[in-house]
């Protein structure tokens, strides 16, 4: 392998506290979704890594329905900032504020 | 790894059956939409549930089977959860007769969400491999997403939906991270793969630990396990009660079907961490969802935070790690899910009058048989005999007890006694207080029906405490 499966590693670790951090930080609600996209992403990378690392092609199909159902889940979550965009035009996290303890 | 045969498609029986009557539902969807005055959906979608419960009684009787290379399992505890997933279905959907009807939901598609996320939670109480249990756990989960803010002009329904999938989005995120984690250490995505790497391995590395922990906490937020419970009270505020019901029952039940094959099979080797683990989630959803109900005033976050308390409950047989926990689990989620349904079904019937606690005020005066039928449940879920709760309590906290958890089964006794405040001021608002607001219109037979249902094994669940005993084996 060419590049070191600890540097992999690393890079996806790294990336998935950004999106953690992203997500934690963020009060946009289309910004902490691309966190996640990152999380979801560095996940990925390790699955890709970890695949090439054991010789095993089971870590890349396993990326490749992450891939799938990454889809699906950005398809609901804008459909969900849409619907609630038609009834508070712009509304951010801190306007979610309706439902409490 | 083989191909794919016929033997592993008819494995697949139940979950095809209700995918089926999805295309079905999908492609007939405008005249289901224009037929207002016969139900054809809900009684597609009962039908369908039927089905599959008997075919996923005829795949048991045929005796455990693995298919897909070792991915998908069906073996009496994946049909007993399956049995309840569907039952959990069917008076889900007998549930929402009048709430799709007063707020003009779009029929075929509440079904066809329903009968998906049922689909997923079955292939998650099949999973034999971290994919498939991924797959599944997904499935399901996405479809909760929209049935959730499916009142599309509601804020409230809305925000619910919004919060529900930013927190639900990061927890499978995690869930995904620890699926890495663990697979890069071990090599397997299978259960029985990771298992043998793990006994074969030397013993402490932090990454499998990290890997464990994170999946752990992936399925403990379907089952809304304290620290992970945020979502729940606010998803089932927002969406409409049947959903709620839905949620609360259902992914009680496949998530904890999940759980227990992962912790029993996969990670049995990690027992120690995982008990410890499952210990704090176990006594925090305890003290916390029962603490928190305490000062509730809208009846469907009372009804959130005690199904959060419920899932510590569950989680107490768990903790063992032995096949006796297991099995008290899942008689605890058996007769969960019918008690819960049940409490949630009276809420549906008193129809906007349920939603907020003090519309319970002198209902005995004005319907004796629902609050009645409230109080049977209400007794269920404290755990008093001759019910069905009290079944379910007594056999997990003794699997707590014998597991050595004396504490936290001191612990567990206590919460429920805290609980008996909760639910107890609903009956006293039933039974001692003098009506405030006009009757409730006259309950649909669906929902009659389905009442009476979960009534019935709520009531047969606490008479004949050793019924389930053949049936809730472990894997």
């Amino acid at each position: 392998m060419i590049v070191p499966m600890s540097v992999v590693l690393g890079l996806s670790a790294v990336l998935f506290g950004i999106g953690l951090f992203g997500f934690l930080a963020r009060r946009n609600i289309i910004l902490m979704f691309v966190s996640i996209e990152v999380m979801l992403n560095a996940v990925n990378l390790s699955l890709a890594g970890f695949s090439w690392h054991l010789g095993d092609p089971r870590g890349q199909i396993l990326a490749l329905f992450v891939i799938a159902v990454a889809a699906a889940e950005a398809g609901i979550g804008l459909g969900l900032v849409i619907a609630l965009n038609r009834n508070k035009p712009g509304a951010g996290v801190a306007d979610l504020t309706q439902l409490k303890w | 790894m083989n191909g794919v045969s016929a033997s592993d498609l008819v494995l697949l029986l139940p979950e095809l059956i209700l995918v089926g009557t999805c295309l079905v539902l999908l492609l007939a969807a405008r005249p289901i939409q224009a037929n207002r005055a016969v139900p054809l959906a809900l009684v597609g979608t009962v039908l369908a549930a039927v089905a599959a419960a008997v075919a996923s009684g005829w795949l048991l009787s045929r005796g455990a089977a693995t298919g897909f290379g070792g991915m998908f399992r069906v073996d009496g505890y994946s049909q007993f959860f399956k049995l309840l997933i569907t039952a959990t279905l069917v008076l889900t959907a007998l549930f929402s007769v009048r709430s799709i009807e007063d707020e003009k939901l779009p029929r075929a598609e509440y079904f066809v969400l329903l009968l998906l996320a049922s689909t997923g939670m079955m292939f998650a109480a099949s999973a034999l491999d971290l994919l498939t249990l991924y797959l599944g756990v997904e499935l399901m989960t996405l479809c909760a997403y929209i049935l959730v803010g499916i009142r599309v002009e509601r804020p409230k329904s809305n925000e619910a939906a919004i919060k529900y999938f930013l927190l639900g989005s990061f927890a499978s995120a995690l869930l995904l991270y620890g699926i890495s984690l663990t697979y890069g250490v071990t090599g397997a995505t299978d259960f029985g793969g990771i298992a043998q790497a793990l006994s074969e391995g030397d013993g402490e590395n932090p990454i499998l630990l990290l890997g464990i922990v994170l999946v752990a906490a992936g399925l403990a937020f379907k089952i809304a396990a304290v620290p992970f419970h945020a979502w729940a009270p606010d998803a089932y505020e927002g969406a409409s009660t049947p959903v709620a019901a839905f949620l609360a029952a259902g992914f009680k039940a496949a998530g904890l079907a999940a759980l227990g094959r992962v912790c029993l099979i996969a990670f049995h080797t990690e027992s120690q961490l995982l008990s410890m683990a499952l210990t704090g989630l176990a006594a925090l959803s305890i003290i916390v969802g029962s603490l928190m109900a305490l000062s509730q005033t809208d009846m469907k976050r009372l009804l959130a935070y005690s199904s959060i308390a419920h899932a510590g409950y569950a989680l107490l047989g768990l903790i063992a790690g032995t096949s006796e926990g297991t099995s008290a689990t899942m008689t605890y989620a058996f007769f969960y899910v019918f008690m819960t349904l049940g409490t949630f079904g009276v809420v549906i019937a008193l129809g906007e009058r349920g939603q907020k606690l003090d519309g319970y005020q002198g209902l005995a005066v004005q319907r004796p048989v629902t609050a009645a039928l409230m109080l049977l449940f209400l007794l269920s879920l404290t755990g008093i005999p001759p019910t069905a709760g009290f079944v379910a309590k007594f056999v997990v906290i003794l699997s707590a007890v014998r597991a050595g958890h004396t504490t936290l089964a001191v612990v567990a006794v206590v919460c429920s006694v805290v609980s008996a405040f909760i639910y107890m001021r609903v009956a006293v608002l039933m039974y001692m207080k003098e009506p405030e607001e006009p009757a409730p219109s006259r309950i649909p037979m669906a929902i009659s029906a389905a009442l009476g249902l979960a009534a019935l094994v709520t009531l047969i669940g606490g008479l004949f405490p050793g019924g389930l005993t053949s049936w809730a084996v472990a894997p």
